[in-house]
C-alpha cells in the first residue's frame, strides 16, 4: 500500500485557483474512513467519463450513446456481482445501506404478527435498528437482541438461544462500526436457517476491509454503501438470493423501467433485477461504484488485509497506554477498521477539536449506535478509523495529537 | 480561530465549575440535550419578584458547553426573565472569551442559554 495516497486527489498538492473554493489536503491525517472513505482518481475518472462521453439514460435509447451508457452501467453490475461472488440478477442498486435496510424492513415485515420475532444484536447501527422498531409498532412483532461476550464479540450461545421457531428475520452487522469486531456470520446464518428465518447482513463496515463471498456467508440479503469502499456517495447495493427476489420480495418502488406492460388497471413486472430498480437510477454512481470494486480487487485482498492488520496492531499498541479503548484491544481478536476510545475526564468533542487544529480528522459522538454506547455504560466516544491509505505516520500524528490534548487539559 | 478556543480561563472554569449543584429550593427546571454530541445541561431556578434569586445546574459534556453553563448561570443572577430572554449569542461568546465559532461548536456554547430561555 506504499504511496497509495497518490491515487487520491484529495491528498494531492493544491492546484492553483480551484474553481469551487475548496482546496486539496496533502497534510491531512484522515482517520474517519468508517464515516466515509476518500475517492481514488479511477473512480472520479469513470464518473467523469460517463458525464463527458456517454451521458444518456440507460435501458431506454436506441441510439449508440444510450447503448454505451447501458453497457457501462451493466458492466458495473457485473463487476459488483463478481466482487460479492453473486449473480448479476442478484445485485440491486439502492442509495446506500440505510435505503437497503429500510427497503427490507418495509418489504419483509407486513406478514409478521405478534407471535413472531426479529433478531438483531446489541451493536447495531441505527440504520439496522430504527426501521425494525418502527415496523414492530405497525405489525406487533417483537425484537430480540443477540448479546455480546465479555470481549464484546457477538455471543453465539446467545444467538442460538434468541433465534427460535418464531424468528422470521435475523439482521446483523458483519463488522461493528464502534467495536470493529467481526460477526461469525456463517454460524448465525446456520442458526437462522435451521429455524427457517431469513438473514440480512449489514456489510457497511466490512466491505472495504474484508473479502465478501455471499455464497460462503450463506446470507439471504446483504447491504452496503458505495461511499464506504472508495466509491461515490448516494449509491449502494442490496444483494438478494435470486429465489427470494423471484418468490418472496415484491417490488418496493413502482414506476418506469421496472414494468413489462402497463394498462389503466394493472401492470406486470420486468425481469430481474430491473423489477427492483424503478425510475432513472444513479447512473454515474453505479459506474463509479463498479470502478471502485474493480480497483479495490486489483489491489489484492491479501495485501489490503495484511496492511490494515498491521496498522490496527500498530495503533492499538501505541494507543493502549494513552487512551481507554472501547471493545477488544487484545491481539487475538480480529478488529477491523475502527478504534473507538475515551480519555478520562476529557470530552470526546474537545479531543476532536484539538486534533482538528493539527489537521487530524476523527469522529466523535455515538457513531449512530447510541444504544450500544448505553449498553456498554459509555458516554460519547472518539473514533479513529482506517483505510488502505492509512500509514504509521498518520497513527504517530494521532498519538502526538492525543498527547497534546492531555497536556491542554492537564 | 480554534487556536484560542481552549484558553486558560475557560479551562479553569471547566475544571472548577460555578453554580454546579441542584439548589435545595427551586421552582423551575429544564434540561437541554445537544443530540449531535450528547452534551447535557439542566438548569434549576428559583425566582423571587420575577428575578433569579437562586440558580444551579447539572450536566456533562465538552469543555465549551460546561464552561458556558457556569458563566451563563452566573451572569443571570438577579436578572429578570424579560432581560434574560434578550440575551444574545454574542453576549455568551463574549462571556466565554471566544471568537466566532463554527455552527457545531456554537451549539455547545449556547446550550446553557437555550436551556435558560426555555426554562423561563
Ligand atoms: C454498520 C453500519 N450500518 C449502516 C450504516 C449506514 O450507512 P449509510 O449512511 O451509508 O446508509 C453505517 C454507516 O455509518 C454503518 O457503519
Amino acid at each position: 500500500m506504499q504511496n497509495i495516497k497518490k491515487q487520491f486527489p484529495i491528498f494531492s498538492r493544491p492546484e492553483a485557483g480551484s474553481r469551487y473554493g475548496g482546496t486539496n489536503h496533502p497534510n491531512m491525517i484522515y482517520l474517519d474512513s468508517a464515516a466515509t472513505t476518500q475517492t481514488p482518481s479511477v473512480v472520479i475518472d469513470a464518473m467523469n467519463d460517463y458525464y463527458t462521453k456517454t451521458r444518456s439514460n440507460v435501458h431506454r435509447g436506441i441510439y449508440d450513446l444510450s447503448e454505451q451508457a447501458t453497457a457501462a452501467y451493466e458492466a458495473a453490475r457485473a463487476s459488483i456481482a463478481k466482487f460479492l461472488n453473486a449473480e448479476r440478477e442478484e445485485i440491486i442498486f439502492t442509495s446506500g445501506t440505510t435505503h437497503g435496510l429500510n427497503l427490507l424492513a418495509y418489504s419483509l415485515t407486513p406478514k409478521l404478527s405478534h407471535r413472531d420475532n426479529v433478531v438483531l444484536t446489541r451493536l447495531e447501527h441505527h440504520a439496522n435498528l430504527v426501521p425494525w422498531q418502527q415496523m414492530a409498532k405497525h405489525y406487533g412483532f417483537t425484537i430480540r437482541y443477540i448479546e455480546l461476550t465479555p470481549e464484546d464479540e457477538l455471543d453465539l450461545a446467545s444467538a442460538e438461544k434468541v433465534i427460535d421457531a418464531n424468528t422470521k428475520i435475523v439482521s446483523f452487522a458483519l463488522v461493528s462500526n464502534v467495536l470493529g469486531t467481526v460477526a461469525q456470520a456463517k454460524k448465525i446464518s446456520e442458526f437462522a436457517h435451521a429455524r427457517r428465518a431469513l438473514t440480512i447482513v449489514d456489510a457497511a463496515q466490512a466491505v472495504a476491509h474484508l473479502p465478501i463471498d455471499v455464497e460462503n456467508l450463506d446470507c439471504d440479503f446483504l447491504v452496503f454503501s458505495g461511499h464506504k469502499l472508495y466509491g461515490p456517495t448516494g449509491i449502494g447495493v442490496l444483494y438478494s438470493k435470486k429465489a427470494l427476489l423471484e418468490e418472496s420480495l415484491e417490488p418496493f418502488f413502482f414506476g418506469g423501467d421496472m414494468i413489462k406492460s402497463v394498462s389503466y388497471t394493472d401492470a406486470t413486472w420486468a425481469e430481474l433485477p430491473e423489477r427492483f430498480e424503478a425510475g432513472t437510477q444513479n447512473i454515474s454512481g453505479v459506474i463509479g461504484l463498479g470502478a471502485a470494486v474493480e480497483w479495490l480487487a486489483s489491489l489484492g485482498w491479501d495485501k489490503i488485509v495484511a496492511h490494515e492488520r498491521e496498522m490496527m496492531a500498530y495503533a492499538l499498541d501505541k494507543l493502549k497506554n494513552e487512551v481507554t479503548i472501547i471493545g477488544p484491544a487484545i491481539g487475538h481478536i480480529h478488529r477491523v477498521g475502527v478504534i473507538a476510545f475515551t480519555i478520562p475526564s476529557i470530552h470526546p468533542h474537545d479531543i476532536a477539536e484539538i486534533l482538528n487544529q493539527d489537521n487530524i480528522c476523527i469522529r466523535v459522538g455515538f457513531h449512530c449506535a447510541e444504544p450500544l454506547h448505553r449498553h456498554l455504560g459509555a458516554g460519547p466516544t472518539a473514533r479513529a478509523s482506517f483505510g488502505v491509505y492509512t500509514t504509521k505516520e498518520d497513527i504517530d500524528k494521532l498519538v502526538k495529537g492525543i498527547e497534546k490534548v492531555k497536556k491542554i487539559f492537564a | 480561530m480554534s487556536g484560542t478556543l481552549y484558553h486558560e480561563a475557560l479551562l479553569e472554569i471547566y475544571k472548577h465549575p460555578l453554580n454546579k449543584q441542584v439548589p435545595s429550593d427551586f421552582s423551575i427546571q429544564h434540561k437541554e440535550i445537544n443530540s449531535t454530541c450528547g452534551d447535557e445541561v439542566e438548569i434549576f431556578i428559583k425566582l423571587e419578584n420575577d428575578r433569579v434569586a437562586t440558580i444551579g445546574w447539572q450536566g456533562s459534556g465538552c469543555a465549551i458547553s460546561q464552561a458556558s453553563a457556569s458563566l451563563t448561570t452566573d451572569a443571570v443572577k438577579g436578572k429578570t426573565a424579560a432581560v434574560i430572554k434578550t440575551l444574545t449569542p454574542e453576549s455568551v461568546l463574549h462571556l466565554l472569551g471566544l471568537p466566532k465559532l463554527n455552527p457545531t461548536r456554537l451549539r455547545c456554547a449556547l446550550l446553557a442559554l437555550e436551556a435558560l430561555k426555555k426554562a423561563l
